[in-house]
């Protein structure tokens, strides 16, 4: 690592180069849109085995989707502050066979969902889930809108950790549950804002 | 009577003396933070220095006391920057990526933030091309994460250079492909999954920052 004063003496010489940056930024959009797609891959496919003609044990989550679901609440999160930067590129050839992919799993995988599980019915924690904690402070997920999903009811405290003190949690299942109803809410977010995606 | 007023009068002035108005509560919180990190800085040196042959190091007091300072400051990227050289020291380049990443992301990054992720860059293109940057220990010998903890990097590397690489399209299938068969066989260890994707996330909006010009690219 730099120590502080040599860092600040360093001189930058060079012009950056807008076109390698903007190709890097590209880059790491297809890398984001690539890896949410293996993950709704992943999911639809343990969902569709599992749960698709077992509606009734769709409370019993398997572990491979377990490890999933933070992770696909992460980038449901992202796509939220994103989706309307994707449109941008939907005129661009190094982005369109992979927007049209993500798009159609991130599709499928919605109504798979909807179609079995029944989210009305479950509570709404009012606690931070576990990987709500692992992202308090990391600025790409708190901007904006997503900042008020930290947030207690009346717009102004931080929800309690759910290891805080008197914090009852609900069950490990309930709470994978509504890491599902979050995605699927996100999508309602993504509809009424009127986001452009793949024209099919 | 007299006895009863000097109680009241006692309880107003404990009262007092443990009110602390919130900038004073906020220095307090301060000294509790930049203590924690000395703590951790001094743990870290401590097992740097004893360097026993066939002897694992020792790192989780000093991760205690920087997971601590984290949990008492989100906002501050300076204990992600020490748990990243943490990993540095372990060869464990995708862990030292996400907390270079972490540190920068933060709403109070350090000033060395995105010189410190340049020459992380600079040293995973070079481990890359020398053949060895799959962590120093050998954590249980489990092949995709494994592969996954030298070709992840080498990709954000990559992403990161912005310039065309032939063997790029291939680099990034077989990440992905990695990274699905070990969801599917559950052999990646538990945080694996999130930090890469909060990798990903982060790198995507220090790239287009980059873009609109924010980070100026410095000559190491």
């Amino acid at each position: 690592m730099l120590p502080l004063r040599q860092a600040s003496a360093q001189t930058c010489v060079e012009a950056p180069d807008i076109a390698q940056n903007e190709r890097a930024f590209k880059l790491f959009q297809r890398l984001n849109i690539r890896t949410f797609s293996t993950i709704l891959e992943l999911v639809r496919a343990e969902y569709k085995d599992r749960y698709q003609d077992n509606a009734d044990k769709v409370h019993t989550i398997n572990p491979v989707t377990r490890r999933l679901l933070p992770g696909l609440r992460f980038y449901s999160f992202w796509l939220i502050s994103r989706a309307a930067l994707l449109s941008a590129h939907l005129g661009d050839s190094m982005m369109i066979p992979f927007l049209k992919e993500f798009w159609t799993v991130y599709l499928q995988t919605l109504t798979l969902i909807m179609s079995t599980t029944r989210f009305e019915e479950l509570p709404r924690p009012e606690y931070l889930l576990e990987e709500d904690d692992e992202i308090i402070g990391f600025t790409p997920l708190q901007e904006g809108q997503l900042q008020q999903r930290f947030l207690n009811l009346d717009g102004t405290s931080r929800k309690p950790k759910c290891h805080g003190h008197g914090i009852k949690r609900h069950h490990p299942n309930i709470e994978m549950l509504c890491r599902f109803r979050d995605f699927v809410e996100d999508a309602i977010d993504l509809a009424h804002n009127e986001v452009e995606i793949f024209p099919f | 009577m007299t006895t009863l007023i000097d109680r009241k009068a006692t309880a107003v002035l404990l009262e007092e003396k443990h009110q602390t108005t919130p900038e004073f509560q906020h220095a307090i919180s301060q000294s509790c933070h930049q203590t924690l990190i000395h703590l951790g800085d001094l743990s870290r040196y401590r097992e740097s220095e004893l360097n026993f042959k066939g002897t694992d190091r020792n790192w989780g007091p000093a991760i205690g006391y920087y997971d601590l300072a984290i949990a008492i400051d989100p906002s501050s990227g300076t204990p992600y920057n020490q748990l990243a050289i943490i990993s540095k020291t372990e060869g464990d380049h995708a862990r030292a990526l996400y907390h270079l990443y972490r540190a920068q992301s933060a709403l109070e990054p350090p000033p060395t933030a995105f010189a410190n992720l340049q020459l992380e860059f600079r040293k995973i293109r070079e481990g890359w091309e020398r053949g060895n940057l799959t962590a120093a220990t050998d954590k249980g010998g489990r092949e995709p994460l494994l592969k996954l903890q030298s070709w992840f990097p080498s990709l954000h590397a990559r992403c990161f250079d912005g310039v065309d690489f032939a063997e790029y399209d291939g680099l990034e299938r077989n990440v992905l492909d990695q990274l699905a068969s070990g969801l599917k066989a559950r052999s990646l260890e538990t945080g694996f999954l999130n930090r890469m994707i909060l990798s990903n996330i982060a790198a995507d909006f220090a790239a287009g920052d980059r873009w609109q010009g924010k980070f100026t690219q410095c000559s190491l």
